[in-house]
């Protein structure tokens, strides 16, 4: 049973993520590496949500959870067919590579 | 047996006329589904499909004008996560108008590129659909899937030319920096679920006017949250993919998104900010005055050493979006009795904005070449003395963009900044009447080339004919821009009625 | 209360025993006869031919993404499911559309081919 005593550090755990995320986003190169963090920074939201939810005893943290959950799935269906069409074009996946547009 | 952590609570289900009120909606929704069981139908005869999304828009149109008479002073929708009001009718009207127009441009372009797949016309309509879903969201769940809707559709139209290199890495662009800023998005609204214990808009703003003091954490939420909106509506400094994803889309993806999204991203802004946050007004108006006077500056300056129409453009909407960020900054203040308040300025603008910035893409969609786009300004001297029709509609939107009157361009700065100048913002008011001043340089300068003679050389270019389908497009949005500049009154009368009856209502009136 | 749980504690019990026990009776009791064949990594009984480190094709890449898309979907039946009694026809008739717009996008899917797996 969840305690208030659990709440901060679900928090805290949650910020961790979110903060991980982020600065993967900034440093990593791969798109794919790249993806998986903004990801890590929607569940970063999700366990925020959840344990709000949990902690001030109301089911709307939870839901939208859910509404998350699927909402990434689709995210990333797309970004991995996006990701698949770029590799058959024949290119290598770089973010640093990405400057055809750049001129 | 398990324990049952909470009691059950006694269920309510939504009634039919929550249903029915939500009819714009549900016929976007439902051509969306349609549209993709046409495509496995239809063949080859794809004109078909646009033909039936035109169908679809015109009804979601004619269902939102019905809305907007019947709506009154308006009233939420399933328990209080949806909006019936005459603010959300406005934005459907704009937003469902220029999906028409988009519509009507795209059958001959894609043709001529070589990407005319039947998706395209439903992902336009999935991209319509989150974008009324974000116009008339109450509940911070809504937006999240308002906003996901809109920019997963987005993400694909973006990489549509799928053997174009271009394209893919405008849509991988456009996609890894909306899935971070999606990441911002959430957590700013985690934190402000967290602070305030609610997701519904209304309860939001009535938990946070009975709070005196704003929690860091709180402040933290607002912020996050602007963040994430600032992405979609491209403002700085989080505008670093739009002139990439401009230039790189196919135009007449560029046409769509340069105009919804943001029409989506400000009516949202507005609402979130402008209703819900009012008692916060202190806290975050800083913070958007600032963003509005750096998308100006940036916007302008980098849009002065442009070559190529699509970046140029892509760089003006950041500086529009700017303009349209004033009003916001605003508020809900206003020290005269005068009428023109902030929101009314914004959804005039954003009108003015939707007719005119799809009117100067359609050019350059119309104008397209064989599998690529003709858009460099050296490809457009001479245009008046081949094209002189459509030359004059260009140039009249690129007045329009400069705020030259009797456009709606014009109106609409002025709307803005008068708003601002009512509230005591008037050094706000002075930064966007110098960014129009820089402006005027490179729209002009598109339109004198225009007006050039044409270099010998040149005899040969291209351009393709313009269709009777994207004649009547331009003929459209030349109109708008001409009509609703000399009869103002219309859509400010509808802008005013619009935003007197938005929700949430503000909760120190109650 | 917690002896309900009883059962559960018997069966991790039995679990524990099984899979320590057994592998290490056969370890300690059966006869050991190495030979290259047996060193071999048993693949279903057939001979790896190669490196599984190569490239796979496409259609793995769009089967994956249709499974993630389909499988996650399903989990707004969880909630729907502990209250579907209370919600009698109008719960049926909105799982109804929910599902038949699943249907739609498999429709889709299956007729555009990307079910086929050549």
């Amino acid at each position: 049973m969840l305690t208030t005593d659990v709440f901060p550090y679900l928090l805290g755990l949650s910020a961790f993520m979110f903060s991980l995320g982020a600065a993967g986003v900034l440093i990593r190169r791969n798109p794919l590496v790249v993806f998986m963090c903004i990801e890590l920074m929607l569940n970063a939201g999700n366990v925020a949500l959840v344990a709000y939810g949990r902690f001030l005893n109301s089911q709307e943290g939870q839901i939208f959870a859910f509404m998350v959950i699927v909402v990434a799935a689709a995210e990333v269906v797309v970004g991995l067919a996006i990701m698949t069409t770029i590799f058959r074009l024949g290119r290598k996946l770089d973010v640093d590579d990405l400057s055809e547009l750049n001129e | 047996m398990l324990a049952q952590s909470a009691p059950l609570v006694p269920l309510v289900t939504p009634s039919a006329n929550d249903l029915l009120d939500l009819l714009p909606e549900l016929i976007v929704g439902f051509g969306f589904i349609a549209l993709m069981l046409l495509d496995l139908v239809v063949g080859r005869q794809r004109w078909w499909l646009a033909v039936a999304a035109i169908v679809f828009l015109a009804a979601g149109f004619g269902a939102s004008v019905w809305g907007w008479f019947d709506s009154g002073n308006g009233h939420t929708l399933y328990f209080g996560s949806f909006a019936y009001d005459k603010f959300s009718m406005f934005i459907n009207c704009v937003l469902l108008f220029s999906s028409a127009l988009v519509i009507l441009i795209s059958p001959h372009y894609l043709n001529r590129r070589g990407i005319h797949h039947g998706e395209y016309y439903a992902l336009i309509l999935a991209a319509t659909l989150g974008m009324m879903l974000l116009a008339g969201a109450m509940s911070l769940m809504v937006i999240f899937l308002g906003i996901e809707g809109l920019s997963l559709s987005l993400y694909i139209l973006s990489g549509f030319s799928r053997t174009e290199e271009r394209s893919q890495e405008a849509a991988l662009k456009y996609l890894l920096l909306g899935g971070f800023a999606s990441g911002f998005l959430l957590y700013g609204m985690a934190l402000v679920y967290g602070e305030t214990g609610h997701t519904q808009l209304q309860q939001i703003g009535a938990a946070l006017h009975s709070t005196t003091q704003a929690d860091p954490m709180l402040l933290a939420g607002v912020v996050l949250i602007f963040v994430g909106f600032a992405f979609k509506a491209s403002l700085v400094p989080f505008h670093t993919w739009t002139p990439d994803v401009y230039q790189g889309a196919p135009t007449s993806v560029t046409t769509f998104m340069s105009v919804t999204t943001k029409v989506a991203a400000f009516a949202v802004i507005v609402r979130v900010f402008t209703y819900t946050f009012v008692s916060l007004y202190s806290h975050w108006e800083v913070i958007v005055a600032v963003v509005a006077i750096a998308s100006i500056v940036v916007g302008n300056v980098a849009a002065l050493t442009q070559t190529h129409v699509k970046r140029m453009l892509a760089y003006s909407s950041i500086a529009q979006a700017g303009y349209i960020l004033i009003g916001v900054a605003v508020g809900t203040l206003s020290n005269t009795s005068s009428s023109i308040t902030g929101t009314t300025g914004v959804l005039y603008y954003l009108a003015a904005y939707a007719v005119t910035q799809i009117g100067a893409f359609a050019v350059i969609t119309i104008m397209a070449g064989r599998g690529e786009d003709l858009d460099s300004y050296d490809g457009l001297r001479g245009l008046a003395y081949r094209r002189p029709f459509v030359a004059a509609a260009m140039g009249l939107f690129l007045l329009s963009l400069g705020g030259f009157p009797p456009t709606v361009g014009f109106f609409g700065k002025f709307f803005v900044f008068a708003a601002a100048v009512n509230a005591n913002l008037t050094l706000l008011a002075l930064w966007g009447i110098a960014g129009s001043a820089i402006s005027v340089f490179y729209y002009l300068r598109v339109a004198l080339l225009m007006y050039q003679r044409p270099k010998d050389e040149q005899q040969e270019y291209p351009w393709s004919r313009t269709t009777i389908a994207g004649g009547t497009a331009l003929l459209a949005a030349a109109a708008g821009t001409l009509v609703f500049g000399i009869l103002v009154a219309v859509v400010f009368n509808g802008a005013q009625a619009a935003q007197n009856a938005i929700l949430p209502a503000i909760a120190s009136t109650r | 209360m917690l002896s309900d749980y009883a059962p559960i504690l018997v069966f991790l019990g039995f679990v524990l025993l099984f899979a320590i026990g057994v592998p290490s009776l056969s370890a300690a009791l059966g006869p050991r006869k190495p030979s290259p064949a047996k060193d071999l990594p048993y693949e279903s009984g057939i001979v790896p031919r190669e490196s599984a480190r190569r490239r796979f094709s496409v259609s793995f890449y769009v089967t994956a993404m249709l499974f993630i898309i389909f499988d996650v979907e399903s989990i707004f039946l969880f909630p729907w499911a502990t209250i579907v009694r209370q919600l009698k026809v109008f719960g049926i008739v909105e799982i109804g559309i929910f599902i038949a717009t699943l249907l739609v996008g498999l429709l889709y899917v299956w007729r555009k081919g990307a079910l086929r797996w050549d």
